[in-house]
């Protein structure tokens, strides 16, 4: 056997080990994570017994005629936990897709201008009452959520249009995220200043929140977020063709062209997902997948499960801070994500920048 | 296309399938936001002077309901040959005044007139009422904005307000004593700030969230949420569905909205005794003040700004704030009633429009002469041509006298008395209102001053 494919070989088994440990330590950190939220609230701690107990009792009870101890477990502490794991594991996957096929270190999930699109339609129908041209109830509970997805969806076919328009490349893509994120961004900081008393549900949504987060919205964050997060895990070795170039990717049989547009629509969706409920929280999908890189290499078969379980107990340990740094008081999640992330990416980039190329 | 791929084209098609099929099973999920049937009748005699007889009166129409509740009330009661209601309790129908069946529907807020043969079914309705009315005029509020009636709760002891305005609503109907939850802003009276430290009194929400875990943590009888406020709405949503009680409330930027939301909250806590109380002496504070001022069709109107700061660029009120609404009573003509809410407005506007007196609300300042100075010589020139400020009548509000102004609450009729000696200085030359008002702002009052407690 050659010593280049024993080393290859080497490698391949260094990285496996290294997901297993990263998978191992990550699924014991989402469950600790999430026993925490579920235990500890600003209100008070319950003991793992106890939490269980009552979260089963009102599962059984159908969530009527609860104790104080089994709403808090049930309507509070649960859906937000799991909301906040399915975003956190949405926009770390979509932060690892862009990243990959746009091969920018920069690239977020918000590039695209998904966020921008999203804030701009959650905001007019906040300070509007936009409804779509009545195409959506304006009763409906998922009015804000609906179009803040729309508007997100829109914002990226703007983007795509014009990036296919100028020539489909990864620059072309980045530079109509951009243009089309700052045309949303203006419009809607047009419509905040016509939002009068209604500023701060507008800032309420902007600033990002799992506090809100009930069974009912539960279900429509977590089934799409966690759908969409499983498709990329199906191709990650195509993702890995493309960290070679095109050219090498296109002779290896992959159609690039179909399948970075597929991905980023992909990508874009799932997004869009994230922000509807819970508004805009960044850093995640910014930090989630460099971590991983740093850790794992560029193997995307290591990167998009290491994505998930980290930026889940990261997202999850973001809402547990938001709600008990001051008690009784909600910080702003997407703030929180940012403030906890930065030590743990510097500690890192400085450990292994100079080894690390994005 | 390459074979290898087919299996992972079939398995990205099975999860975005599956999540579909999903999706729509759990949207096919009603929301149930419909208060209960209705059980009962209102006689509503006008001005908040409502009756409800709480009967339960199943498969019982509107004439009959009407029948047991002035018998069990010893009201009297007449009919007219046609089948109307002639007269209730000596109230007579009159021409432009009449007796008339409305109802509500389950789901909605809205009020709408019923005709005779009056043979409906009240529980069929989340509303049912009796009501002596103008004609164009709907009867006093019964149902919060979700439909859900506001006579049918059970004994308040523990209320948890996520407004300030709220807050000073419910104390002011004498319910303090049942506050166990406010917002980071309720403020007002001062007592709710010293059982705010002394932990009587939990905070559960800021200005963009509210802690749903410390509201359920305070078991509440019932918990009052502000419509306009995106989050309250969700967290009335999740009470509602966690099987509390709440109330979403209109929180609308003038006084009408202001004395419903009291009534509201005076009747749902059982404190609609002090709430008909409350009312008596805002009627007799505003008769008192009318008569001084005189009738708003004899009087001249005086050009009058409302802004919430001394900046060259200021938000100013427009028509639909309650600022205007006391302009309006007070014989202020606010300038910029074109502007539809609050609205930052153009420099030019401000010396186009010229008011002649100018109210800032800011607190940016404090209550003393230096400051009001530094703020005037800190006036662009467009502020500075103005008459407001050539004849000296640039007032400022700082410090509490800034949340008496800005929150749309029972002490708005405070708030009344003052603008109306600010712009009616000749006739109500008893006290002068200070350039600038602060924490002192009561000393400014003598008819309104007792109505709204200050609190320890």
């Amino acid at each position: 056997m050659a010593s280049s494919e024993k080393k290859q070989i080497t490698h391949n088994m260094r990285n496996r080990r290294r997901l297993r440990y990263v998978i191992g330590i990550g699924l014991i950190f989402v469950v600790a994570v999430f026993i925490l939220n579920m235990c500890v609230g600003p209100t008070g701690t319950y003991g793992i017994g106890e939490m269980f107990n009552a979260l089963i009792s009102a599962i059984q009870k159908g969530g009527n005629d609860l104790t104080d101890i089994e709403v808090i477990v049930y309507s509070s502490r649960f859906p937000r936990t799991i909301a906040a794991l399915a975003v956190g594991i949405g926009l770390s996957i979509a932060g690892s897709m862009y990243q990959a096929i746009i091969r920018n270190p920069l690239c977020d999930p918000y590039i695209m201008g998904v966020s921008s699109g999203a804030g701009t339609a959650a905001v007019a129908v906040i300070a509007l009452n936009f409804t779509f041209f009545g195409l959506i109830p304006s009763n409906s509970v998922f009015l804000t959520a609906i179009v803040a997805m729309i508007g997100g969806v829109i914002a990226f076919f703007c983007t795509m249009f014009i990036a296919e328009k100028a020539g489909g490349s990864s620059t072309n893509y980045v530079l109509a995220g951009v243009i089309i994120g700052l045309a949303f961004s203006a419009v809607q900081t047009i419509l905040i200043s016509f939002a009068g008393s209604k500023v701060s549900n507008a800032l309420s949504w902007l600033f990002g929140s799992f506090a809100n987060v009930s069974w009912t919205q539960l279900a429509v964050i977590v089934i799409p977020a966690i759908a969409l997060s499983l498709i990329p895990l199906i191709w990650a070795k195509e993702f890995n063709l493309i960290l070679l170039g095109e050219d090498n990717a296109r002779q290896m049989g992959l159609e690039v062209r179909n399948f970075n547009r597929v991905m980023l629509i992909l990508a874009s969706l799932l997004t869009a997902v994230c922000v509807a409920f819970v508004g805009i929280i960044g850093f995640v999908g910014l930090v989630v997948p460099h971590l991983c890189r740093m850790i794992l290499g560029g193997d995307h078969r290591l990167v998009f499960p290491a994505s998930i379980v980290v930026g889940a107990t990261l997202m999850m340990c973001a809402d547990f801070l938001a709600r008990m740094i001051i008690p009784g008081i909600e910080l702003p999640v997407g703030a929180i994500t940012t403030i906890v992330g930065v030590p743990v990416f510097a500690y890192m980039l400085i450990r292994r920048g100079r080894s690390y190329d994005g | 296309m390459d074979e290898s791929l087919k299996p992972k084209i079939i398995a990205t098609v099975t999860i975005i399938v599956v999540a579909i099929a999903l999706l729509i099973v759990v949207s096919i999920n009603p929301v149930n936001t419909v208060g209960d049937h209705n059980k009962g009748v209102i006689i509503d005699f006008n001005e908040y002077d409502t009756v409800w007889t709480p009967e339960e009166l199943s498969n019982v129409n509107a004439e009959e309901a009407l029948r047991i509740a002035c018998e069990k009330n010893s009201y009297s009661l007449t009919f007219n040959n046609d089948g109307s209601v002639a007269e209730i309790n000596g109230c007579y129908s009159i021409d432009d005044c009449k007796w008339e069946l409305w109802k509500i529907d389950k789901g909605s807020a809205e009020w709408k007139i019923l005709s005779a043969p009056y043979d409906y079914k009240i529980d069929n309705y989340a509303a049912v009422c009796w009501a002596y009315r103008n004609i164009g005029e709907d009867p006093t509020i019964a149902v919060d904005l979700r439909g859900v009636s506001i006579y049918e709760h059970g004994i308040v002891n523990k209320a948890v307000t996520l407004s300030a305005a709220f807050t000073e609503d419910l104390c002011a109907v004498n319910g303090e004593n049942k506050i166990v939850g406010t917002d980071m802003f309720s403020n007002y009276p001062r007592s709710i700030v010293s059982k705010q430290n002394s932990g009587d009194i939990s905070i559960v929400g800021d200005f963009t969230t509210v802690n749903f875990e410390s509201i359920v943590k305070l078991n509440p009888d019932v918990v009052f949420c502000d419509a306009t406020r995106s989050n309250h709405v969700q967290t009335y949503d999740k009470l509602i569905s966690a099987g509390y009680s709440a109330y979403l409330l209109d929180c609308n930027d003038d006084i009408n909205s202001i004395t419903d939301n009291i009534f509201v909250i005076g009747q749902v806590t059982g404190c609609s005794k002090e709430t008909k109380e409350l009312f008596a002496k805002y009627n007799e504070a505003v008769n008192t003040i009318s008569k001084i001022i005189g009738p708003a069709e004899n009087s001249k109107q005086t050009k009058i700004a409302f802004t919430l700061s001394a900046d060259k660029m200021p938000w100013v009120a427009g028509k639909n704030t309650y600022v205007n609404n006391i302009s309006l009573l007070t014989h202020g003509d606010n300038v910029f009633t074109d502007v539809k809410s609050w609205a930052q407005i153009n420099p030019e506007e401000l010396l186009a429009k010229n008011p002649s007196i100018i109210i800032i609300f800011s607190d940016t300042y404090k209550n003393t002469d230096e400051d009001y100075n530094n703020m005037l010589n800190s006036l662009s020139l467009e502020w500075k041509n103005t008459d407001a400020y050539k004849s000296g009548r640039i007032y400022l509000f700082t410090e509490s006298a800034t949340d008496m102004s800005q929150r749309p609450c029972s002490r708005f009729i405070q708030l009344y008395e003052i603008t109306a000696r600010i712009i009616n200085p000749d006739v109500m030359s008893d006290i002068t209102v200070n350039r600038h008002i602060g924490d002192d702002y009561r000393n400014f009052l003598s008819y309104t001053k007792n109505i709204i407690e200050e609190g320890e």
